[in-house]
């Protein structure tokens, strides 16, 4: 438990501070996905302030901490998506993009009205993931096919994979989500650390390597326009 | 009961994964496919523009074969025929001699000019000449014209360039010395050449000068355009810098493997 917590926290903080550090270049995609951690490390922390509290005083509170993710849903969904629309810069993606944007968010009020805002909106996050899967397969198939430089070098590469294999990966556990939170617990709580937790991981190492890599790419360009 | 969920959904988590990376693969199979048909697609173009260029080179050598060959027949023929009869009427009527000697020098040199030209213009004519030779016929005719002050140096007697591009080099000689003739108003003109250690054939004048980028870009600049792509097509480099008021300077060398890449 403590050795996840610590790799995730590990992680993060090496995405967040590779991003705040080399901010002062990154374009307006760059700047969306270091604002989705930053507001991810701030859900994290709340999460986790949450959960212990109510080990301590559980009386006030009552309810389990999944809800401050169905805050932070629509949030993600939002800066994802207006990420890949700001890198698309097609007219008619972008209507695509805004039209699976309101499904999702249609589907996430309907899922919350129906059931209660303090469960899990799973299959609102089930459909959020497969949109977001969906747009950035299109970035990177834009990326690989489309501008066909040197792949390995494009850092916008290594946000999308990122991206791509987080939401695609934990799609299956996320299904089953509110049925094994309910039915085995224990079995939810495993499989959270096993898959949430390494493709969280995996996915930030990736954001920190982009994030990295275009600074990289953006310090050289001006060395080469000063005349280094 | 539990051990089969958990089964089956890091399976599907498997499946999934591989299934992205599937995906991803295929798409770099794709760009790279697209690569290469690019490249294809590129190489065919500049085949086509080469023999494009070799086509209009041999047009444009047969018309000036044609000209030349005009030019030494027929008018060549006439200018000497005019010299006999004004050499008949020097003989006939030995008080007009005084008169006449002028009308006859002037048309002496008209005769050589014409000569000079004619070998000029003649692509059999300059293909039994080296490159130098050619550039000596050209830089005499050019000294007779008495437009500017030419200066030809020459570093070396051996050229180091493939000869079946020495009359294209030739050509493209004689485009840049007709520019500064007609545009550039110097009133002094450099040419040289040097073969070692890579070769070097180097057009500086003191013109007027020009905005090296605004008149490449702009459509009156052909005749450059020109210039820079049978360079191109012999292997070599043209380099134009010029400062407005400061005369300009073309530069051809040969492309090495790093300018190559």
């Amino acid at each position: 438990m403590f050795f996840n917590v610590f790799i995730e926290i590990f992680v993060f903080l090496i995405a967040c501070c590779v991003g705040l550090y080399f901010s002062r270049y990154f374009s307006k995609f760059y700047l969306l996905h270091l604002f989705q951690l930053l507001v991810y490390l701030i859900i994290y922390v709340e999460s986790h302030i949450i959960k212990a509290s109510q080990d301590i005083y559980p009386i006030f509170l009552v309810k389990k901490n999944l809800w401050v993710y169905n805050v932070y849903m629509p949030l993600e969904l939002f800066i994802l998506l207006w990420a890949a629309v700001v890198y698309a810069n097609n007219k008619r993606i972008t209507n695509l993009i805004v039209l699976a944007f309101a499904c999702c968010i249609f589907s996430f009020i309907y899922e919350t009205s129906s059931a209660s805002f303090f469960e899990f909106a799973s299959y609102s996050y089930l459909i959020g993931g497969i949109t977001i899967v969906t747009a950035y397969i299109i970035i990177l198939y834009l990326i690989i096919v489309e501008k066909r430089r040197n792949q390995a070098i494009l850092p916008e590469f290594w946000i999308c994979l990122g991206t791509i294999l987080y939401f695609a990966c934990i799609t299956p556990y996320i299904a089953f989500f509110n049925s094994l939170q309910t039915n085995s617990p224990e079995v939810n709580k495993f499989l959270y650390r096993l898959i949430t937790g390494l493709f969280t991981n995996v996915r930030y190492l990736m954001v920190a390597i982009g994030f990295w890599k275009y600074s990289k790419q953006k310090t050289s360009l001006n060395s080469l326009h000063n005349g280094k | 009961m539990g051990n089969e969920i958990v089964l089956s959904i890091i399976l599907t988590t498997l499946l999934i994964f591989i299934l992205i990376i599937g995906v991803i693969i295929s798409f770099f199979m794709v760009g790279q496919q697209r690569s290469k048909q690019e490249i294809i697609l590129t190489q065919a173009n500049l085949n086509y523009e080469q023999e494009l260029r070799k086509v209009e080179s041999e047009l444009s050598e047969g018309v000036k074969r044609h000209i030349a060959q005009e030019l030494h027949d027929n008018v060549g023929h006439l200018l000497t025929c005019m010299r006999l009869e004004i050499e008949n009427k020097k003989l006939d009527h030995p008080e007009l001699i005084g008169h006449i000697t002028s009308i006859d020098q002037y048309l002496q040199e008209t005769s050589d000019q014409l000569r000079l030209l004619s070998r000029t213009l003649n692509s059999d004519f300059l293909e039994k000449l080296d490159f130098y030779a050619a550039m000596d016929l050209e830089v005499e005719r050019l000294k007779r014209l008495r437009k500017l002050e030419i200066q030809w140096v020459r570093q070396q007697d051996r050229l180091l360039v493939d000869t079946n591009n020495e009359l294209i080099l030739f050509r493209i000689s004689q485009e840049i010395i007709s520019n500064a003739l007609r545009h550039s108003n110097a009133s002094k003109l450099k040419i040289s050449c040097s073969a070692e250690p890579n070769f070097q054939l180097v057009f500086e004048d003191d013109g007027k000068g020009f905005e090296t980028t605004k008149i490449l870009n702009s459509a009156q600049a052909s005749g450059l355009q020109n210039i820079l792509k049978r360079t191109e097509l012999i292997g070599m480099k043209c380099e134009i810098t010029s400062i407005l008021g400061d005369g300009s300077s073309i530069t051809i060398t040969k492309k090495t493997n790093e300018s190559n890449n």
